[in-house]
């Protein structure tokens, strides 16, 4: 079967255009007038055979088979045959005498004229009288000489008389060439030998054999895999998503007579295919723990292990055939939304809280601290100005051509939620010569309603899977909201008693991101510490005063021991480096720490593109 | 006009091409296309994927089999004897003069005899060129003679039929009557001869049958051949067109695969 479908697809690599050729032709031929397409728009009726008296008698010959009596130009003539071709467009042998004087007789070019006059009934003018020998590009059947008398018509009609004999061999114009054009490609007779017996088509009817047949295999196989069940209705079908690890991660509700592979396509859900759903490439894979029994699609692409282990192929299989799929790690990276802000607020001076919703309006599924890739296109808009919290500032900067980019952003909540929170980080122009940040301008300058495309969610920075360690969460500025989603998710986990001490830094009061909430949090959540840490303090604040990392070194009473907890850490590149110097050297194992950056790690200095946030 | 045909060919695989292009730089637009080519192509193909196959048999069948073998023009020996003058003692004045009416009048040969062959209101005439006398009818075993006379062939006659109201598919009823006059042998040759003038008319073998077979079936004329134009071969064909389009837009697709389109990797930890 395999074979099968290989043949299939290089014969039709080889005979698809041809294939196209003949249907498109055959179609033509359908729809054409055949009276047109004949040649036949000017051709004047036959004229009653004619009788005669007083006729001369036959002259002397030799060697003719036949003698026919025919009249011309209501002229009689003795047409002898020395050599009767089996069709009259072959070639044959004749002579004319004058049937009533008993000479020879010739068909010259003004005769050639009036025969073809005759025939004609068109508006045209006589345009010119040439003489042809075979082959002749408007009659490719014809071997004898014939005379072309073409008239200036609409259609551009040309007569061809026989030269021998005066017969008409056919009127040709512009119908009955378009025809003949479609002849050769249906013929394939690009030699112009008014045949389809030639090589090339022998060799391409043979490959479209090949093609048909495999294909009609190809149909047999998949009606005896099910694969013909006709989708008349649409069935809601809820479909449990699982993470790698088998965990749920989100329902999406399908159309249950789709196949996997469409139903999730058309909730954004992209799986890897390089064949677009038949069965051969084998990228579109699931695993599910409810998998329906495999098809021979399925046993063709996978091993005996990943079948028994519950692999499938999305595309031979129903949406309704699953009630849970895991769709494979790296399939996770292609997931593409649409994203409409909902709401857009700043949260510190230059800080934007931007929250989205997908567009098909369900949930993500990822893990906290996940980021998402954002579509920056090209464009031209003015800076956005920070805004002072409190009061807004006129927008008269300079507008800025921007160049399409793309740019990630940490999710600022757990999964679950319908909303998609962002932490955005206004990166202003350092100069006036300097264009600011590409990203982060043009999503603050989103209005609620505009629309986004973003890729992922990207799991990356996340939780230790099954530990109950204590947890410290260090970070500072915007490095706020991957902490702050798995800040979430850990308090949402109702029964754990696990210890969280989340160490934030900021410049000042105004830059603390969401200390109100966080406040609100410590307070309802014992288990919950908050150490907000200002580096540049105004006069009235009480807590901490520094650098955050240091804050930490100098609460290690509070935290118990150092090497028994955890430590997710997302921040500027100099405050990790210096933390994670730190824990090493108080014997921290580097499995226990895990860290999300936004630069180069570990070059120093923020870059002036931004990586994140 | 195949030259302008060409260039509407090569700006349209221009067009497909360009399109392909830019679905390259949308990987997942060309995935997406291509999932919609496969399913357009599984169901049509399904529904008519089987005229396919009979339009791939018929037309291999077709090209595969010399023409002019199919014309059976083997099955007769070339008709090239010549007229002997001496033997024409009834002028073409004769004839006028007997027959004022006759129309489509021609002197050659039936066998060796010279004859003139005319028609007389309708009614197809021969007369013996050397006396001038009107000929009758073939009889059947006249017909016999003068077949095997024709046949290329060696082998005996099966049967002989004299066809006057009712002509087989295989031969046009204006021929009418004609003796037909079949042969032994594989392909059951066949020689159709005029009973009045005495002519070959046509000739069948097997092969030619199945040839109009195949014909009627690539037509899709389960009638008598004659129409190109009937409705079921118009929808089919142009079903066909979007079966066959989505196939070729698949196979492209397939074959102009970008390398590697799987998401970017993140750059920082």
């Amino acid at each position: 079967m395999k074979l099968v479908k290989q043949l299939h697809k290089w014969v039709s690599l080889l005979v698809g255009l041809q294939f196209m050729l003949w249907l498109i032709s055959g179609v033509y031929f359908n729809f054409m007038d055949h009276h047109k397409a004949a040649g036949s728009t000017y051709l004047a009726d036959a004229s009653e055979p004619a009788t005669f008296t007083a006729l001369a008698p036959l002259p002397f010959m030799q060697g003719v088979e036949e003698v026919r009596l025919v009249q011309l130009l209501d002229k009689p003539y003795y047409l002898l045959v020395k050599q009767r071709p089996l069709y009259a467009y072959w070639l044959g042998q004749y002579e004319l005498v004058d049937a009533l004087t008993g000479k020879p007789s010739q068909i010259d070019s003004a005769m050639a004229e009036q025969l073809a006059r005759a025939s004609y009934t068109g508006p045209g003018l006589l345009f010119e009288v040439t003489l042809q020998q075979p082959p002749i590009a408007d009659l490719p059947k014809e071997r004898n000489a014939v005379w072309r008398v073409a008239f200036d018509d609409d259609i551009q009609t040309a007569v061809y008389v026989r030269q021998q004999s005066g017969e008409i061999a056919g009127h040709v114009d512009t119908h009955r060439r378009w025809r003949d054009v479609f002849f050769t490609l249906h013929f394939m007779d690009y030699a112009s030998e008014g045949s389809f017996n030639n090589v090339q088509i022998m060799i391409m009817a043979v490959l479209s054999l090949w093609l048909a047949v495999t294909g009609i295999i190809w149909i047999i196989a998949l009606v005896k895999d099910g694969q013909y069940r006709p989708a008349l209705s649409q069935t809601q079908h809820g479909l449990q998503l699982l993470n790698v690890q088998g965990v749920p991660a989100g329902c999406l509700n399908l159309d249950g007579n789709a196949s996997l592979y469409d139903g999730l396509a058309k909730a954004g859900q992209l799986l890897p295919s390089s064949c677009g759903g038949g069965g051969t490439c084998g990228l579109c894979k699931v695993q599910s723990p409810d998998a329906p029994a495999f098809t021979s699609a399925d046993a063709e692409v996978l091993s005996e292990q990943e079948l028994a282990q519950g692999w499938r192929l999305a595309c031979q299989h129903q949406v309704k055939d699953f009630s849970g799929v895991s769709l494979p790690a790296q399939c996770q990276k292609v997931e593409r939304h649409e994203l409409q802000l909902t709401s857009a607020r700043f949260v510190t001076g230059n800080i934007k809280e931007l929250t989205f919703r997908t567009l098909a309006g369900m949930p993500l599924a990822y893990q906290a601290g996940a980021y998402m890739r954002f579509d920056i296109p090209a464009g031209h808009q003015p800076s956005v100005l920070p805004e002072p919290v409190g009061q807004s500032v006129e927008d008269n900067s300079k507008p800025f051509e921007r160049r399409a980019c793309q740019r990630n952003y940490s999710l600022a909540v757990p999964e679950g939620e319908r909303e998609l929170v962002f932490n955005i980080r206004l990166h202003c122009a350092p100069s006036q010569h300097l264009p600011p940040g590409m990203g982060s301008n043009y999503l603050c300058h989103l209005q609620p309603g505009d629309t986004v495309t973003a890729f992922g969610p990207f799991s990356e920075f996340k939780m230790i899977e099954g530990s109950q360690k204590p947890v410290v969460l260090l970070g500072a500025g915007s490095g706020m909201a991957p902490l702050r989603a798995i800040l979430l998710a850990l308090l949402q986990q109702q029964d754990a008693q696990r210890a969280v001490h989340f160490f934030y830094g900021a410049r000042c009061e105004d830059d603390l991101l969401y200390y109100e909430e966080m406040m609100r949090l410590s307070a309802l959540h014992s288990r919950l510490s908050y150490y907000p840490v200002l580096s540049q303090p105004s006069g009235q604040w009480t807590g901490a005063t520094g650098y955050v990392q240091d804050t930490l070194m100098l609460n290690q009473e509070l935290l118990g021991e150092l090497t028994e907890l955890e430590y997710y850490l997302c921040g500027p590149v100099e405050m990790m480096q210096q933390t994670i110097a730190m824990l090493k050297a108080a014997g921290v194992a580097d499995e226990a720490i895990r860290f999300d950056s936004f630069g180069q790690f570990p070059s120093s200095g923020t870059d002036k593109h931004e990586v994140k946030r | 006009m195949l030259s302008a045909t060409a260039i509407v060919l090569i700006v349209i695989l221009a067009l497909l091409l360009s399109w392909l292009f830019y679905l390259r730089r949308r990987p997942q637009g060309a995935t997406s296309v291509m999932a919609k080519a496969r399913k357009y192509h599984k169901w049509l193909m399904g529904i008519i994927g089987i005229q396919f196959l009979i339009w791939s048999i018929s037309g291999a069948y077709m090209v595969l089999v010399d023409i002019d073998f199919i014309h059976g023009d083997h099955l007769a020996k070339p008709a090239d004897a010549k007229l002997n003058m001496a033997d024409v003692q009834v002028d073409i004045t004769h004839i006028l003069a007997h027959y004022p009416k006759a129309e489509n009048i021609t002197l050659s040969l039936l066998g060796s005899l010279p004859v003139w062959r005319l028609q007389l209101d309708g009614e197809k005439l021969m007369v013996d060129a050397t006396n001038g006398a009107a000929m009758p009818p073939l009889s059947e075993s006249q017909a016999i003679r003068l077949a095997k006379d024709l046949y290329s062939g060696s082998s005996q006659v099966v049967s002989s039929q004299l066809l006057i109201d009712h002509a087989p598919p295989e031969l046009s009823p204006r021929h009418l009557p004609v003796w037909r006059i079949e042969f032994a042998g594989m392909v059951s040759p066949t020689l159709y001869i005029t009973q009045q003038h005495g002519e070959l008319v046509t000739r069948r073998h097997d092969f030619w049958r199945v040839f109009d077979l195949m014909w009627k079936l690539h037509i899709m004329d389960y009638d008598d051949g004659a129409d190109i134009d009937n409705w079921l071969l118009r929808i089919l064909a142009i079903v066909g067109v979007l079966a066959a389009l989505s196939g070729l837009i698949l196979t492209i697709l397939r074959f102009a695969q970008p390398t590697s389109s799987k998401g970017g990797a993140h750059e920082a930890g």
